[in-house]
């Protein structure tokens, strides 16, 4: 095998070892410290807030009134309502300021 | 588009509600998977490689490391420690899914796990439906074909293809995983936990650079999460 088919083979067992590990580390124990079960609890905010917000850094201010325009649509409607009214609000400002 | 409950619950329809309440990642994905595919072309790949990385490492930031790692030079162990690390985020989904993949047999489990990304993870915590097997295999394997096969036209017609940010559709993303965050905000320290995240990351990215944020911005938002969540709990 070439070096490049090595590395993609290496790329996907590292990438796999990460998706199986979680499940292969707490299944050692029976029970969950109650500090660990805080922090699991912080992971799915801590996680998503991650992907949102260095995105704000290479965006404008179409991007930026768009993400408060969902933001502020998220407090009333629900997440597909939130999504449609976001991705609009973007199309129509990026024509406007583009 | 929310699940309909006068019909029984059923395999097949968990599987479908699965791959319906992912549509919207779906299409957000596309202008990723162009680049990816066609990333991977202009990288030196075959046409082959190129797809074969997509169905094998699904995972766009870890292929694109991969790629710039490759043409770099590093050897096999400097590419799999890097991209070990890039995709540690999967280790605390794992954690945080545990639950609910308990009652799973192995052969499922090793599925999912193969199926865990930053958007099936999404889907998961959103609480939209009781996370079945079959409605998680149905969110995760239509993501999957959607990666492979949009991967496999970028490969392919990559080069015709404008840059997506010209396109606007690069920031759908950042929109859906924000209606998330939001609808976490009556969880407790969910604002200290956000605001922590949301600083972390943003001075990993300009510091350290990208997709390193996301595993720091993470770590320091659960940080405080196993902070003040048990001090918390020891006060009540």
């Amino acid at each position: 095998m070439s070096v490049t088919q090595w590395t993609i083979l290496a790329a996907a067992l590292a990438t796999y070892l990460t998706r199986i590990g979680g499940y292969l580390i707490l299944s050692r124990f029976r029970s969950v410290h109650p500090r660990v079960e805080a922090a699991l609890n912080a992971v799915p905010a801590a996680v998503l807030t991650t992907l949102v917000a260095p995105a704000m850094l290479n965006a404008g201010p179409a991007e930026w009134i768009a993400i408060v325009v969902a933001g502020l649509t998220a407090l009333r409607a629900g997440l597909m309502t939130m999504f449609l009214v976001g991705t609009a609000a973007l199309i129509a400002l990026r024509q406007l300021m583009g | 588009m929310t699940t309909t409950t006068d019909l029984p619950a059923s395999p097949l329809k968990d599987f479908l509600t699965g791959a319906l309440h992912m549509t919207p990642l779906n299409l957000a994905v596309v202008p990723w998977a162009i680049l990816a595919g066609s990333m991977a072309v202009d990288s030196g790949l075959t046409f082959a490689q190129s797809v074969a990385m997509s169905a094998m490492v699904f995972a766009g930031a870890a292929q694109l490391v991969t790629l710039g790692l490759l043409n770099s030079g590093a050897g096999v162990i400097t590419i799999i420690v890097s991209v070990f690390f890039i995709t540690s985020q999967h280790l605390l989904y794992g954690l945080t899914l545990r639950p609910h993949v308990r009652p799973f047999s192995p052969l499922q489990r090793a599925g999912i796990g193969f199926l865990l990304t930053d958007e099936l993870f999404a889907v998961s915590v959103a609480g939209r439906q009781r996370l079945s097997f079959a409605y998680l295999f149905g969110a995760g394997l239509s993501f999957y074909l959607v990666w492979v096969l949009v991967s496999w036209l970028g490969a392919m017609f990559g080069s015709l293809v404008p840059n997506p940010q010209a396109l606007g559709l690069d920031f759908l993303l950042p929109i859906y995983f924000l209606g998330i965050v939001m609808s976490f905000r009556k969880r407790p320290l969910w604002l200290p936990v956000v605001l922590v995240s949301a600083v972390a990351s943003t001075l990993a990215y300009k510091l350290i650079g990208s997709p390193w944020h996301v595993t720091v911005g993470a770590v320091a938002g659960v940080v405080v999460g196993a902070i003040f969540g048990a001090a918390d709990e020891a006060r009540q």
